[in-house]
């Protein structure tokens, strides 16, 4: 299957490719295919099948197919629903220092 | 001293040729440090309302944000910011580059020009001193043979030249500001405005360093070198060094909004001609701005069906969609020339690939025929007919004359059904994103006080996923709901309001939209902590959310004067009709929920749902009651309602 990981996804494959090509064993569930080629699911806003759009949750691609992947980054047709705030940080954040940035400092007046 | 600033604004009357420096105060400087804040403030103080913005008496401001200079990734920017020839209100365009953090390392915050000098000048500002130049031998010439004449009669290579091209110095409504040949000041016309003042450039050189203005140098550096290592080592700045703007083509064009045929469609037929792939294979090297390490400037050079040199900045994500499929044009290497050309004539890409393509759509309708055109077959897919025309506007030549007037005015010459096809808000024409798949863009093309901009809020593709790491990194501006990128719901305009705060923030403090929030190589709170070490203030993200809001109110301020209000903010027709093919075949923007989502965004900001005005109450919450004088509107009759 022919594999293309638009714009930052790329930075997940170890080699770093954009386009590549897999090997599948059969037809095989596309979420599972993301998690072989270990792009996190959450970075993906769009995928393609032979430039279809598809639903994460329900497509399936075989060895023939041809597959695109977009990062949150354009907009258009929107195959999955918004998810649920769950709160992570991320890697190397500085929550901690920025949410107490978010407060005035005690005694000042604010304009 | 005021930390992270000189203090210090030089005021240039070109009618009399006399210039003068003024000094601020700290206050002064926290509720207006830098930028589109600054600027925006003495274009309000100084231009008298109703002025004609080619005339003598328009302000054009030229400002370097807070942070411009500063030894860290993405601090580059600064604005030019006047009443837009194009539009007729607020103008403003940001460019990165060298020019803005030399304006700083010479002295100066901002440089105010009003009047009109009776022959080409150009400026020299040289730490703290500033000369008016004879330019009668530069004009006409071509931008980097001016940056070398301007060099050699300094006697310095390392002067930052700032210019005006042939479209400037033509007064073309949509002409834009060039510095370094390679870095731009796109949108609204601010070098058509540079251009009827007989300014034709504005040369720099400062021995400063940040440093000396900085409260704590050491810490700025620091986080310099922390973001320098991050840049390989995060995904989105290594994807932005690797592919740039031109990535997003592909992306677009399978979501259904790749802006196609003068956005009747989403998907383009031969985007593979113009995709990343074939850009990849066009592109020479990239270049940097003043000691960014994301180096995301395109060079590219070629000799084949037709000739580009590295001379200026290559495509852009803007130009590879302007002149590709939104005129339909499957033929990079095509789009690359017009991009070369515009920057070589100093045209703002956006405004004139948008204008071609309106012409396109009236030619094919037969509302104008080749007797109107020059003989010129203006059909869709007609790359040398592009070529063509992208020199006669900036030379105002033939049927040129007519397209330098901008989409909206050419429309209305026209007549008929042309006003439908001019994509167009206040007059400024739509960027390249099509928000029938991103509405918050709508809003943010409807509302802005300069027209049809897409850096105005974030992109909605960043509201939808909770866990994406675009999202968890806005999670410190207080934004924690997600939103899905067609919903016009009051989470996402609560989101977008926020958004649009922040980026008018940036503007203010002079970063790159590619630095902090959504791109997120710069976490907010290090944005926090920058201006903290610049300043020593003791500086909140709410307080730079107050900035940014400020900002955009003062350009509110600004339009009501001059007339505009709510029926102004409005999206071209097409955008609430269905798109014709792609993913996204027949999804239009529904009008009356947008209608609703400006009203819930009026009322967020304080604004009268009516007018579009801000109220008295918000202006003075904003230490903006000042603006409330004079001529300025007052719209208070619903302030009740405001604050449920």
């Amino acid at each position: 299957m022919h594999v293309h990981l638009g714009g930052h996804l790329a930075f997940y494959d170890p080699q770093r490719r954009s386009r590549f090509e897999v090997h599948l064993d059969g037809e095989t569930a596309l979420l599972e295919v993301i998690r072989r080629l270990g792009v996190p699911e959450a970075e993906i806003a769009l995928a393609a099948v032979n430039r279809q759009v598809v639903a994460l949750e329900e497509a399936r691609v075989g060895d023939a197919d041809r597959l695109d992947l977009y990062p949150p980054m354009s907009g258009g047709a929107q195959p999955r629903r918004a998810r649920r705030f769950s709160p992570i940080g991320p890697p190397g954040s500085s929550r901690g220092a920025s949410a107490s940035a978010r407060r005035s400092p005690p005694g000042r007046a604010r304009r | 001293m005021v930390h992270g600033s000189s203090g210090t604004i030089l005021r240039v009357d070109l009618t009399s040729g006399s210039t003068s420096v003024e000094t601020f105060d700290e206050p002064f400087y926290r509720l207006y440090p830098g930028g589109k804040a600054l600027a925006a403030y003495h274009l309000l103080r100084e231009f008298p309302p109703g002025s004609d913005p080619l005339g003598p008496d328009n302000v054009l401001v030229l400002a370097a944000g807070l942070l411009t200079g500063a030894p860290i990734s993405t601090a580059t920017r600064f604005n030019a910011i006047a009443r837009s020839p194009l539009t007729g209100g607020f103008g403003e365009s940001e460019a990165g580059g060298y020019w803005g953090p030399e304006l700083k390392m010479a002295g100066l915050e901002a440089i105010v020009v009003t009047g009109r000098s009776p022959e080409p000048v150009y400026l020299w500002l040289k730490d703290g001193t500033a000369e008016i130049r004879d330019a009668r031998h530069l004009w006409g010439q071509e931008p980097p043979a001016v940056q070398a004449a301007i060099r050699e009669e300094l006697g310095d290579r390392l002067v930052r030249v700032l210019q005006v091209g042939r479209a400037g110095e033509n007064q073309v409504r949509y002409a834009m500001l060039m510095n370094e040949l390679r870095h731009y000041n796109g949108r609204t016309g601010m070098g058509a405005v540079m251009g009827s003042k007989n300014l034709r450039a504005v040369a720099v050189r400062g021995s400063r360093r940040y440093a000396d203005l900085a409260y704590d140098p050491g810490t700025l550096a620091e986080l310099g070198r922390r973001l320098a290592k991050r840049v390989p080592e995060h995904a989105q700045s290594w994807d932005l060094r690797r592919k740039g703007t031109p990535v997003l083509t592909d992306a677009l064009n399978a979501g259904g909004i790749l802006p196609t045929r003068n956005f009747r469609q989403g998907s383009f037929e031969r985007v593979d001609e113009i995709n990343m792939a074939a850009y990849l294979a066009l592109r020479s090297g990239t270049r940097s701005c003043y000691a960014c390490a994301v180096r995301c400037k395109p060079e590219m050079a070629f000799s084949d069906r037709y000739t580009v040199t590295d001379t200026y900045d290559g495509p852009e994500y803007e130009a590879v969609a302007g002149f590709g499929s939104d005129c339909a044009i499957g033929d990079l290497q095509a789009t690359a020339r017009a991009n070369e050309l515009c920057n070589e004539l100093g045209l703002d890409v956006i405004s004139t690939a948008g204008t071609i393509a309106f012409a396109m759509e009236c030619f094919e309708h037969g509302l104008i025929g080749p007797a109107d055109t020059d003989g010129i077959e203006l059909r869709f897919g007609n790359a040398r007919a592009v070529l063509e025309l992208v020199e006669r506007i900036a030379h105002r030549r033939g049927f040129g004359e007519l397209l330098a007037q901008g989409s909206r005015r050419a429309a209305e010459a026209i007549g008929g059904d042309a006003p439908l096809f001019a994509m167009q808000v206040k007059g400024l024409e739509l960027a390249m994103h099509d928000p029938r798949g991103k509405v918050g863009v709508g809003l943010g093309y409807a509302t802005n006080e300069a027209g049809a901009d897409h850096l105005v809020g974030f992109h909605d593709p960043i509201f939808a996923n909770a866990d994406s790491v675009a999202f968890r990194a806005m999670i410190d501006l207080g934004i924690s709901e997600p939103s899905g990128v067609l919903d016009l719901g009051e989470t996402k305009v609560r989101t977008w309001f926020t958004s649009e705060r922040w980026n008018s923030a940036e503007k203010v403090l002079g970063l790159c939209f590619f630095g902090p929030a959504p791109r997120s190589m710069i976490q907010v709170g290090e944005v926090v902590d920058a201006v903290r070490a610049a300043t020593g203030w003791e500086v909140t993200v709410d307080e730079l959310l107050e900035v940014g809001e400020r900002a955009v109110n003062m350009a509110r301020v600004f339009n009501v004067r001059e007339g505009f209000g709510r029926a102004d903010d409005r999206l071209p027709d097409r955008l609430h009709a269905p798109l014709e093919n792609g993913a996204l075949a027949g999804t239009a923007i529904p009008r009356d929920d947008f209608e609703a989502a400006i009203t819930r965004l009026y009322l967020l900001k304080g604004w009268d749902p009516a007018t579009g005005a801000p109220t008295i109450d918000r202006l003075r919450a904003l230490g903006l009651e000042w603006t409330a004088a004079g001529s300025v509107r007052r719209a208070t009759a619903v302030e009740a309602d405001l604050g449920a």
